[in-house]
């Protein structure tokens, strides 16, 4: 399956509570920035996924 | 948008999906108790050996006639909660003897398990403040996260370099962070590595809360848990427990040494808006604990179990959580091998646990035992006995 900007990642991906956590882990580490479980309440897609990661990014330089 | 019904309609289409339309794994009617150990179900006498009854002390005769004096002297509920109706005597009794068992000078007690970790996680935390918790922690520890408002950030089960990378990048944060860990995980029986954790909490100089529910009267030379176990009991601010789990009854607490936790009682909304435990109960705890206390043989019983039963299934190549507890979690390939396997063990006349994903660590199925005390050798081999009659048709993930 191909995974879009604006794939569901519930209903499409079957994302559970378990697999979002673990998905949140590999963020933090692969991105190196904290991201609240809270602050993916209102995550459905990939995309708006990328945005929460992107806003919380130190500023470069 | 799905309706609101809507939702639990596609929560019965997933059920029929996983079990088919037989929903026994998750609701078996137990029509009728024999001991700490015998239940009829279905008709039939089986061997329980999945009910988190450490010790073993549900019919113990202190305890039930504990119960009896209490409910005859103090009826069959409070029909309140504590600011509104009062603090019986058996209340505040039983909060002086948590204290003391666990050497510190506070302790508040709750309605259930589930509403300690509820209301002690949300009068700590607010919005602002962060929760640092295991990943693998149980929904009653999320759940009082998300009622706090606090930011929740989970680290890697069992990792405190993890945790440690989580702390450092939290900045000035960190001294707004509370660190959740259990002393023993209830899915696959694993421990905390308490020591290592206590030293990145304390370096950091966060507050550490310990949730030992699986683990009292199960770890420690006294009975107390994890942290008496790994000698770190200085360095946990708060330790949170239950009475549903080795003590035979219904309730939770969290005893500390630090004075703030009297005012909890204030703070905490599952501590003020429910209606306190009801004085049988309560009674019945205070026997329990008591027993607890002065029956260390009770754990060596215990520990015996739990490495029989954990030897016996690994000898049979299941695929097992790390630690000997008396968790004992065997792991399967998949749901559908899982919920043959316990079928098969429950026409066999072994009760234990269906465990299926979410509510499991990495999407994992597992048939899930817990040991008793209160479980004989013979008893414990024959729960061996009927995992090896089932062995060849249960691929172990």
């Amino acid at each position: 399956m191909r995974v879009e900007e604006d794939t569901d990642l519930v209903r499409t991906l079957g994302l559970d509570s378990t697999t979002l956590i673990n998905l949140l882990l590999e963020i933090e580490d692969t991105f190196d920035v904290a991201v609240p479980l809270n602050a993916l309440a209102d995550v459905q897609t990939p995309g708006q996924l990328a945005s929460v990661i992107h806003d919380r990014l130190p500023e470069p330089g | 948008m799905m309706s609101l019904l809507g939702k639990l309609r596609r929560l019965a289409e997933t059920r029929e999906e996983v079990l088919g339309k037989d929903d026994a794994p998750f609701g078996v009617p137990v029509e009728e108790v024999y001991s700490a150990t015998e239940a009829r179900i279905g008709g039939r006498r089986v061997l329980m050996a999945g009910t988190n009854n450490y010790l073993g002390l549900t019919f113990d005769r202190r305890c039930v006639e504990a119960a009896r004096e209490a409910l005859e002297r103090a009826g069959t509920g409070t029909t309140g909660s504590r600011m509104a109706n009062g603090s019986y005597t058996d209340h505040l009794a039983l909060e002086r003897e948590l204290a003391e068992f666990y050497g510190v000078s506070h302790a508040i007690v709750f309605s259930a398990g589930y509403l300690a970790n509820l209301g002690m996680i949300s009068a700590l935390l607010g919005p602002g403040d962060v929760a640092l918790l295991d990943a693998d922690c149980h929904a009653s520890i999320y759940d009082g996260c998300r009622l706090s408002g606090a930011d929740i950030l989970p680290f890697r089960h069992n990792d405190p370099a993890n945790l440690d990378r989580r702390l450092g990048r939290l900045g000035e944060r960190a001294a707004r962070t509370l660190v959740i860990v259990e002393g023993i995980y209830s899915m696959l029986g694993d421990r905390a590595p308490l020591a290592g954790i206590a030293e990145v909490t304390r370096r950091h100089g966060c507050l550490l809360m310990v949730d030992e529910a699986h683990s009292l009267g199960v770890l420690g030379e006294h009975g107390r848990g994890l942290a008496e176990e790994t000698d770190t009991e200085q360095d946990v601010d708060f330790v949170v427990g239950t009475f549903s789990k080795s003590l035979g009854g219904v309730g939770g607490f969290c005893t500390s040494r630090r004075p703030e936790l009297e005012m909890v009682r204030y703070a905490s909304r599952p501590y003020i808006f429910t209606a306190s435990p009801p004085p049988a109960v309560v009674a019945a705890t205070r026997a329990a604990l008591r027993v607890l206390r002065t029956t260390p043989a009770l754990r060596t019983r215990l520990r015996d179990n739990a490495a029989r039963l954990y030897k016996g299934l690994h000898e049979l190549g299941y695929r097992l959580g790390p630690d000997v507890s008396p968790v004992v979690a065997v792991v399967l390939d998949t749901p559908d091998v899982a919920l043959r396997l316990w079928r098969g063990l429950v026409e066999a006349g072994i009760y234990v646990n269906l465990m299926l994903p979410p509510a499991t660590p990495d999407g994992t199925s597992l048939v899930r035992c817990s040991v008793s005390a209160a479980h004989t050798t013979a008893q414990i081999d024959r729960i061996c006995a009927a995992f090896a009659a089932l062995r060849e048709h249960s691929s172990t993930g």
